[in-house]
């Protein structure tokens, strides 16, 4: 169950910082976007999410005090479009034709 | 919708046990998407509670169209606020391409868009928390040795001038008063000072 949610939160998180103009987006602001999907979790919970993409290669992170700030790698970016998969994260629903 | 002040009480999808939360995540994404009604997306909702009742061995009461929606129209409006944001906030910073920004100039539009947020969600008592949290960790990496005089004067600028302009346009957008715009300035350039 908990694994669901976080793929879950991991796609939305990619998605999040993929609509950013600088592809990127704080913990903060990441916290709020996962609350209006339904998902409300502390910051603490969500730089676990970033630490797991960040281990993965799919965002890397800047600490800024008790915030981070996560940037899209071009990975990252592929998993969204979906050219590769990664592992821990939910895969993108296909364009519909 | 104005936000009553307090905690509020929990609403019933809010009550639900922890194992119904991807079936939540899943109504929000569906109303997100736009491609079907809200209606049917909480008869759905409700269907997959039921299922999620049966395999556990427990009761869940189905959720009432109109908790359902009061639900979705509180979660709506954040999201519309983050949308506003970004709007706001690219407008403000688009000269930072994805890859060419410091560890600073990146704190300094982390620190709008935060302070956009915050802005556009307050009720009129601004708290501005997050994007002080921000600014401070601004403050302490620009005063960190290894930062030269110029370059933290530069910093420094392009952070009150950016502020000052999100506020400005924040302004705009829910017609704040002349008084509280100043108010806020002097409490956000307050910290950069």
């Amino acid at each position: 169950m908990d694994r669901i949610i976080r793929e879950e939160a991991r796609l939305i998180i990619l998605r999040a910082l993929s609509e950013q103009a600088d592809e990127r987006l704080n913990s903060e602001l990441l916290r709020a976007t996962l609350e209006t999907f339904g998902i409300a979790r502390p910051r603490a919970w969500v730089h676990g999410e970033l630490d797991y993409l960040a281990e993965m290669g799919a965002v890397t992170i800047t600490e800024a005090g008790t915030v981070r700030v996560a940037q899209l790698t071009e990975l990252g970016a592929r998993h969204l479009t979906r050219n590769v998969a990664i592992e821990g994260v939910k895969r993108p629903s296909r364009p519909e034709a | 919708m104005a936000r009553r002040a307090g905690r509020g009480r929990l609403s019933s999808i809010e009550q639900l046990p922890e194992e119904a939360e991807p079936i939540v995540a899943w109504a929000m994404q569906e109303l997100r998407a736009r491609k079907h009604t809200q209606v049917d997306i909480c008869e759905e909702f409700n269907k997959r509670l039921a299922g999620l009742a049966a395999d556990m061995g427990i009761e869940i009461e189905p959720i009432s169209l109109s908790s359902f929606n009061r639900y979705a129209i509180r979660l709506a409006a954040s999201a519309r606020r983050l949308e506003e944001t970004r709007a706001i906030a690219s407008a403000l910073t688009e000269r930072l391409g994805p890859d060419q920004a410091d560890d600073l100039t990146v704190m300094v539009a982390e620190t709008i868009k935060t302070l956009v947020f915050e802005l556009l969600e307050g009720d009129g008592d601004i708290t501005p928390k997050g994007a002080m949290e921000l600014a401070r960790a601004l403050q302490s990496a620009v005063s960190a040795q290894s930062v030269s005089t110029d370059r933290r004067r530069k910093v420094e600028a392009d952070f009150a001038k950016k502020a000052e302009d999100a506020v400005d346009k924040v302004a705009e957008a829910r017609g704040l008063t002349a008084e509280t715009v100043e108010a806020i300035k002097a409490k956000i350039l307050g910290v950069s000072e």
